[in-house]
């Protein structure tokens, strides 16, 4: 069976993975693989980076069998996993992309009907604080619920709330972002 | 729909709604095209080599080689502990046994000068095993012996069975010296 049609839960591929199946890990690759590759872009601005990112992680997460206990989704255990390594690797490869200049690279090679209005949207996130836009993203890229985002960041849910409601205050009351909230 | 009426339908009841459609499925009124728009910004598609997945995979496969020598290790740890706990006494019995003679036959004159009193159960010598004895003795109140009562109290208890302990302490100290 190719890791992309089992069908067991990641509760059951991790218990799997506990016991020695090698098979269960490689699901578990398979299906958050281009998920870490994203977020590491995402933290990087650089594919070569977010690569190195992907290799490292998936080397912890195998350290972590037998014996990793899964007690909330797995992108809640990656995503800071994640965030570290990225931190470390763009720091180690002194390829420093400030956020705002990563946010703009991101918006570059969109098609062109909809590059306009990216380009005003990422504009318009790069003055957004790191803390609003991170929850603002785990919000709607990565399709979080707001509990996972307290656990994932390990901030209070009001918290969480706080950040993502000033976020979309922000681009509801900016000219260039403000169509997405039908005015 | 207007920000608040979002905010208040979608955020801070938290329906577990999921842009992604992982966790359930996207209510109308959410800012669905901020949605994508943040998606196409941020979640561009990356491909990755598959000498990257082959490497990720191998690295895996030997991390999980080397847990399982550990469970071999561990499955017969048991046998190997027997194994070792045999040859000490197989070591240590002919050692004892064959101790210099001089240091034997003054155990048993330390031992000789004490065992009429304290050897509770008759087999020639003090130990632990007396003491032992002496509090079974004493938990099923059966019939006590004047002798064993070794503090001079007047009563055989629990303080008897201290001093025969003590003196088989002593006993075994001083048979290294």
């Amino acid at each position: 069976m190719k890791p992309v049609d089992d069908p067991r839960s990641d509760e059951a591929l991790v218990h799997s993975a506990n016991e020695g199946d090698l098979s269960a890990f490689e699901t578990i690759y398979d299906r958050y693989r281009d998920w870490v590759v994203r977020l590491a872009y995402r933290f990087t601005g650089n594919h070569e980076d977010a690569l190195d990112v992907l290799q490292e992680t998936f080397t912890y997460f195998a350290k972590k069998f037998p014996g990793f206990r899964l007690s909330a989704r797995i992108t809640t255990f990656l995503y800071p996993v994640v965030r570290n390594l990225s931190i470390a690797i763009r720091r180690k490869n002194r390829r420093y992309v400030s956020d705002e200049e990563m946010i703009r690279r991101m918006a570059a090679p969109q098609p062109a009907d909809d590059a306009v209005a990216r380009a005003e949207l990422a504009a318009v996130l790069s003055v957004l604080p790191a803390k609003q836009r991170e929850v603002l993203l785990l919000r709607f890229v990565d399709g979080m619920t707001l509990k996972e985002i307290a656990e994932t960041l390990s901030i209070r849910l009001g918290t969480v709330k706080s950040r993502l409601h000033i976020a979309l205050e922000v681009l509801r009351k900016d000219e260039r972002t403000k169509r997405y909230f039908g005015r | 729909m207007n920000l608040s009426a979002f905010l208040h339908t979608s955020l801070y009841e938290d329906h577990g709604m999921s842009i992604m459609g992982k966790q359930g499925k996207a209510e109308p009124e959410e800012p669905k095209q901020l949605a994508e728009d943040l998606a196409a910004l941020y979640a561009p598609d990356l491909p990755v080599p598959p000498d990257v997945d082959r490497a990720i995979i191998a690295t895996a496969r030997e991390r999980f080689a080397r847990r399982r020598r550990p469970r071999l290790v561990l499955r017969w740890a048991p046998v190997g502990a027997l194994a070792a706990a045999a040859a000490i006494v197989l070591f240590l019995v002919p050692t004892l046994l064959l101790k210099p003679r001089h240091q034997a036959s003054r155990e048993r004159a330390v031992t000789a000068k004490i065992a009429a009193k304290e050897d509770i159960d008759q087999d020639g010598r003090v130990d632990i095993l007396d003491a032992f004895a002496l509090a079974r003795h004493i938990e099923s109140s059966r019939e006590f012996f004047g002798e064993w009562d070794m503090n001079g109290d007047g009563s055989v208890d629990d303080t008897d069975v201290e001093v025969i302990a003590r003196a088989a302490v002593s006993l075994e100290r001083s048979s290294v010296q």
